[in-house]
C-alpha cells in the first residue's frame, strides 16, 4: 500500500474517533467517571473530597497559573450545585465572560509546564527557551492534539524546528534521542549510549538506533567524543561503530531509511503500536495536576508494575481513541475523585493513593503574589514588577532550584531569604506602598475579623481558623497603639507569604 | 566594634530564641556552648575544602607529568618545595607549598562517563540505579561536624557546577548546600559570590522575631507528616538564622585586603576559595569551590588539551596556593584538610586533537591540611601512564581517608531509617601512610 493511502486510512479513522466521542463525552465527564472507577480497583475507596476552597485553589493554579482573586472565589460560590465541574469546564474550555483571558492563561501555564517536561530542571540549556515556550503556547491554545504536536517535535527538518527543542537540548542527535524517549516514551535510554543498560533491556544499538534518525540534521554540534555523521541519512557512527536508524522494540534496522525517515519515526512514535507513548501521555498530565504520576517514577516507565501499567495503558487508550484531546483529558482528570482527594490522607488499601502537597512553580509564585497583591499589571505602569524586571528577578533565583517531581520541594536558603525580604516582599508589607494592606487595614467597611480573613482568602484562599483567629487577635491587642497596630497587619501578611501553604498548595 | 556587634546578634539571638520557645514549644538553652566557646581558646574545629574540577583534570598536565615520555607531551617538570617530588610546570605556586600537600597518584575508578564518575566521587558510592539516594560528600561532613548552634549551615557550595543533579540524599535538608551563585567572573555583577536579601523586610530587624512567631503559628496548620513542608520548615530556619546574623559577615569580601584578594585571583574561583577561608573561619565544615572552565577551554579537554589545562591552572594554581598559605598564616591549615580532585583522569594517549579523553583507570588527587601528613606521593602509574603501578587506590579507600583525616571514623554507619548505611562502601580502607 502507498504511503498516502495509509496516511489517509489513518487521518479517516482519526476523524471518526473524534467526532464519536467528542458527541459523547465533550467535556470529559464520562472519562472521569471510567478513571474514578477504575482507581478503585487500584487503590480502593478515595480519600475524603477536599474542601471548596482548596479545590479552587488547585484548579486556578493548575489551570490559570495563579491563585484565584477573592471576586473569583465568591463567583465560584455563586455557581450552584455542580459549582466544581462548572469551574472546570469554565478554565479549561474557556467558558463564561472571561473566555478569552482564562484561554491564554492556561495555554502559557501548559507550555511553561512542558517546557520543564521538554527540557528537565539542571539541563544546561543552549539559547533562551522562549521560542519553545511560545511554540507550545500557541499550540496549546489552538488545542492542538497531543500526537500532532509530538509528531512535530519528532519530525522536525532543521535545529530550529519546533521551538528550536532540538537546539536548546544541545544539538546533537544523541541529546536528541535521549530527550525524545524520556519525554514521549518514559524510557531512560541515555545510559545506553556508552554501555548497555545495567537494569533494564536497552542495549546500545537501541540508543544509536534512535539517534541515527536525527544524524543528518543540518546545524549539529560536533562533539569530540561525540557522535559521527556517515554523510548518509540514517547511520551514525560512534566509537568507531556505526548504527542504523532503529525503533525501539524493534530488533532490524528501518528499510530504506534515506526516505523520509523522521516522519516515518513520528509516525512509529505516535502509534498504537508503540506501548509506551499514550501511557506515558496520560502519566505526565496525571502528575501535572495530581502531583504524582499514576505510576511515580514516569520516565522509567519499564519498572511500573502490572496493575498501575494496566491503569496507564486503559487510560492511554482512551486518550487515543478521542483525538488525543488535551483539554478533554484535563478537565477529565480534574473532576475526579483523585484530583480532588484531601492532601495528607490515605486510602486503605495497598498500595495506597495518597495526594500530597504540591509545590507551586515559579511563575505560579510571582503571578499569585501579582494577584493576591493586586500589584499593578499594565505595561504602561512603570511600577508594574511584571516588566521592571522583578518578576524575571524572582523566577530566576526561585527556578535555580527546581524539584524533579511536583512534590518535591527544592528550594534552598537564597530561595527562602528572597521570599523573606526580597523587593517584592518588602512592598507588600509596607503599609505606604502596598495595595492589599491599604485596601484590607483602611477600609472602613471592615472589623478586624473580616480585615484578618480578607488577607487569609487573599493570599492562602481560605478562612483563618478558629485558633489562628483567636492567636492574631490577642497579638494585634498587644499593640500599644494604632500606629503600631496597623503596622502588624504587614507582619501578618509577611507570615502568610512566607508560610508553607504559600508555596505548597494543599 | 566587632565586640560590640558581635555581642548584640548574639543577645538578639537569644531573644529570637526564647521567643521561638515559647511560640512553638521548642525547649533548649543554645547560649551556653556559645558562651563556653567564647570563653575558651578551644582548637578550631575541624573543617574540609574541596576544590571540585568538573570535568576531569589531565594528571599529566597536573600533579603526574611525564616528560620525556610520548604520552608526557610538551609538558615539563619542574621541582618543589620537597626534593624528589615533581609537579608540572603549570603549579608553580602548588609546587612551593608541597611540604603540606600529599599527592596521590594511583586513583584506580572504572567510571568513565561524567554523570556517572561524579556521582561516584561525590557520593563515594557507584552508581547503582537509584536504590538508596546517597549524601554527596558535604553533607555527610556537615552531619557529622556541624555544630549545633552555628547560625551558618553546615555545608556550602560556591559557584557549582556539576554533571549531575546531587544533594543530602537521605540524609534530609538540614545538610542541603547552601548554594551562593556566582554565574559570572565579573565581581560586579549582581549577586556574585554572595547572599542576597540578608536585610530584613521593611528595615527594623526586631520585626524578625515577630514574623517567626506568626510563622510557626501558621506552620501548625502544615501537614508535619509532608516531605515538602518539613523541608521548608528546615530552610526557612536556616534562612531566619543567616538574617539574624547577617551571615556572620562571611559574605562580606570587602573587608579583605586587597593584596590579599589580588593574590587569589580576581575571578569567581579565586574569590570563591577565598569565601571558603571565611566560611571556615566561622565555623561551617565544609566548604566546595567549583572550577570547570576558563578563558581557553575547561577541564574536559578533548581538545587542545595542552593550552586547555594550561589556562585553568593560571586560576586554579594562585588560588590553590594562597588558600594553603592564608589558612596556615591564621593557624587553620591543621585543622582543615584541603582536597582537590574531580570525577576521572585523562587519556595518557594524546588523541588526533591534541586533546585526552576520559580516563579512570590511573589519576591523581592531592590532599592538604587536617590530619594529612603532606610533603609526600602516595601511589604510582606506570612509565606509559597508563596503568597504576603501586598502591591502587579507590573511591571508597579514597573516602575512607578523608574521613579519618577529619577526625571521623570511617568504618561509622548512617541511619537511612531504621537502616544502617555504611559511611563508605565496602572495601573502603583508610591509607595510613597518607595520615599523620
Amino acid at each position: 500500500m502507498s504511503k498516502p493511502v495509509v496516511l489517509l486510512m489513518l487521518l479517516t479513522v482519526a476523524v471518526v474517533a473524534r467526532t464519536g466521542t467528542a458527541l459523547a463525552d465533550s467535556q470529559g465527564d464520562t472519562l472521569s467517571q471510567w478513571m474514578d472507577q477504575r482507581g478503585e480497583q487500584l487503590w480502593g475507596r478515595p480519600p475524603a473530597p477536599c474542601s471548596d476552597l482548596t479545590f479552587v485553589r488547585r484548579v486556578y493554579l493548575d489551570l490559570v497559573g495563579r491563585v484565584p482573586s477573592v471576586s473569583e472565589i465568591r463567583d465560584f460560590r455563586a455557581l450552584g450545585e455542580d459549582r466544581r465541574e462548572l469551574l472546570v469546564n469554565e478554565l479549561v474550555f474557556g467558558e463564561g465572560p472571561r473566555r478569552d483571558t482564562y484561554t491564554r492563561l492556561s495555554a502559557s501555564s501548559l507550555a511553561r509546564h512542558w517546557r520543564r517536561v521538554l527540557i528537565s530542571p539542571g539541563t544546561v540549556v543552549n539559547g533562551s527557551v522562549q521560542a519553545l515556550e511560545t511554540w507550545l503556547a500557541d499550540a496549546f491554545r489552538e488545542g492542538k492534539p497531543y500526537d500532532e504536536m509530538m509528531r512535530e517535535i519528532t519530525q522536525i527538518q532543521s535545529p530550529d524546528s519546533a521551538g528550536g527543542y532540538y537546539r536548546l537540548v544541545g544539538g546533537t542527535p544523541e541529546t536528541y534521542a535521549g530527550n525524545l524517549s524520556r519525554v514521549m516514551l518514559g524510557v531512560r535510554l541515555d545510559c545506553a549510549q556508552c554501555h548497555d543498560h545495567p537494569f533494564t533491556d536497552w542495549k546500545q544499538h537501541d540508543f544509536w538506533g534512535l539517534a541515527a534518525f536525527y544524524s543528518d540534521i543540518n546545524g549539529s554540534i560536533d562533539t569530540p567524543d561525540g557522535s559521527q555523521s556517515t554523510g548518509k541519512s540514517g547511520e551514525i557512527r560512534f566509537e568507531g561503530e556505526t548504527y542504523r536508524a532503529k525503533v525501539l522494540w524493534e530488533d532490524t534496522a528501518l528499510d530504506d531509511a534515506t526516505r523520509a525517515s523522521r516522519v516515518r519515526l513520528a509516525r512509529w512514535m505516535t502509534s498504537p503500536q508503540n506501548p509506551n507513548f499514550a501511557a506515558t501521555a496520560v502519566n505526565r498530565f496525571w502528575q501535572l495536576l495530581v502531583g504524582r504520576g499514576l505510576y511515580a517514577d514516569i520516565e522509567n516507565l519499564d519498572l511500573a508494575n502490572e496493575d498501575e501499567r494496566a491503569f496507564l495503558d486503559d487510560l492511554g487508550q482512551k486518550f487515543a481513541e478521542d483525538g488525543f484531546h488535551v483539554q478533554r483529558l484535563i478537565a477529565a482528570i480534574c473532576k475526579t475523585n483523585w484530583y480532588a482527594a484531601r492532601a495528607m490522607s490515605e486510602t486503605d488499601s495497598d498500595p495506597t493513593f495518597r495526594r500530597e502537597l504540591k509545590v507551586i512553580s515559579p511563575e505560579q509564585v510571582f503571578d499569585s503574589l501579582e494577584q493576591s497583591l493586586h500589584l499593578p499589571i499594565s505595561r504602561i505602569d512603570p511600577a508594574a514588577p511584571r516588566w521592571t524586571g522583578a518578576r524575571a528577578q524572582m523566577v530566576n533565583r526561585l527556578g535555580e532550584a527546581i524539584g524533579e517531581t511536583p512534590e518535591d520541594y527544592a528550594s534552598g536558603i537564597p530561595q527562602a531569604l528572597m521570599m523573606m525580604n526580597g523587593p517584592v516582599t518588602s512592598e507588600a508589607i509596607d503599609l505606604d506602598r502596598s495595595r492589599l494592606l491599604r485596601a484590607v487595614v483602611e477600609s472602613p467597611f471592615f472589623d478586624e475579623d473580616q480585615r484578618i480573613e480578607t488577607l487569609y482568602l487573599a493570599v492562602l484562599t481560605r478562612e483563618p481558623s478558629e485558633a489562628e483567629k483567636q492567636s492574631l487577635t490577642e497579638y494585634l491587642d498587644n499593640k500599644p497603639d494604632e500606629t503600631t497596630r496597623r503596622k502588624a497587619f504587614g507582619d501578618i501578611l509577611w507570615a502568610l507569604l512566607n508560610s508553607p501553604e504559600f508555596v505548597l498548595c494543599r | 566594634m566587632s565586640m560590640t556587634r558581635s555581642f548584640e546578634t548574639f543577645s538578639r539571638r537569644d531573644l529570637f530564641r526564647i521567643a521561638a520557645a515559647s511560640l512553638g514549644g521548642i525547649s533548649c538553652s543554645p547560649w551556653l556552648p556559645k558562651l563556653a566557646r567564647a570563653a575558651g581558646t578551644k582548637r578550631p574545629p575541624k573543617a574540609c575544602i574541596l576544590l571540585w574540577m568538573a570535568g576531569g583534570p589531565s594528571q599529566m598536565e597536573t600533579l603526574d607529568p611525564k616528560p620525556g615520555h610520548r604520552n608526557g607531551g610538551p609538558t615539563q617538570a619542574i621541582s618543589t618545595a620537597v626534593p624528589g617530588i615533581e609537579l608540572s610546570q603549570n603549579l608553580p605556586g602548588l609546587a612551593s607549598q608541597m611540604k603540606d600537600v600529599a599527592l596521590v597518584r594511583s586513583m584506580k575508578t572504572r567510571e568513565g562517563d561524567h554523570g556517572r564518575a561524579t556521582q561516584l566521587m561525590m557520593t563515594g558510592y557507584r552508581p547503582m540505579g537509584g536504590m538508596t539516594d546517597y549524601p554527596v560528600l558535604g553533607s555527610l561532613i556537615s552531619h557529622r561536624l556541624k555544630p549545633a548552634d552555628s547560625p551558618l549551615p553546615g555545608f556550602v557550595s560556591i559557584a557549582p557546577f556539576r554533571f549531575g543533579n546531587l544533594g543530602s540524599g537521605f540524609l534530609g535538608p538540614d545538610h542541603s548546600p547552601l548554594v551562593v551563585s556566582g554565574a559570572s567572573n565579573d565581581p560586579n555583577t549582581r549577586a556574585n559570590l554572595t547572599v542576597e536579601n540578608l536585610d530584613v523586610a521593611g528595615g527594623n530587624p526586631d520585626a524578625l522575631l515577630e514574623r517567626q512567631g506568626l510563622l510557626n503559628m501558621l506552620r501548625q496548620g502544615a501537614p508535619s507528616s509532608s516531605p515538602a513542608a518539613i523541608k521548608h520548615a528546615s530552610v526557612y530556619d536556616q534562612a531566619m538564622r543567616m538574617v539574624e546574623t547577617r551571615g556572620e559577615g562571611a559574605f562580606e569580601l570587602d573587608e579583605e585586603p586587597t593584596e590579599l584578594r589580588d593574590a587569589y585571583g580576581r575571578n569567581r574561583f579565586g574569590q570563591g576559595c577565598l569565601l571558603a577561608r571565611r566560611l571556615v573561619e566561622r565555623g561551617v565544615p565544609f566548604v566546595e569551590v567549583s572550577l570547570d572552565a576558563a578563558a581557553q577551554g575547561s577541564w574536559d579537554s578533548h581538545v587542545d588539551n595542552f593550552s586547555a589545562v594550561s589556562s585553568m591552572c593560571e586560576v586554579l594554581d594562585p588560588a590553590w596556593s594562597t588558600l594553603l598559605t592564608d589558612l596556615r598564616d591564621r593557624g587553620l591549615l591543621d585543622s582543615t584538610l584541603v582536597v582537590w580532585m574531580g570525577e576521572f583522569g585523562r587519556t595518557p594517549q594524546i588523541n588526533p586533537n591534541r586533546g585526552r579523553d576520559h580516563f579512570p583507570d590511573a589519576w591523581s588527587v592531592a590532599l592538604a591540611g587536617g590530619s594529612i601528613a603532606g610533603g609526600q606521593v602516595y601511589g604510582k602509574t606506570s612509565a606509559d601512564g597508563m596503568e597504576v603501578s603501586d598502591n591502587p587506590v579507590t573511591a571508597s579507600d579514597l573516602y575512607a581517608t578523608l574521613l579519618e583525616g577529619l577526625g571521623i571514623d570511617s568504618g561509622g554507619d548512617n541511619a537511612m531509617g531504621n537502616r544502617p548505611i555504611p559511611l563508605v562502601d565496602e572495601g573502603g580502607t583508610p591509607i595510613r601512610e597518607l595520615l599523620e
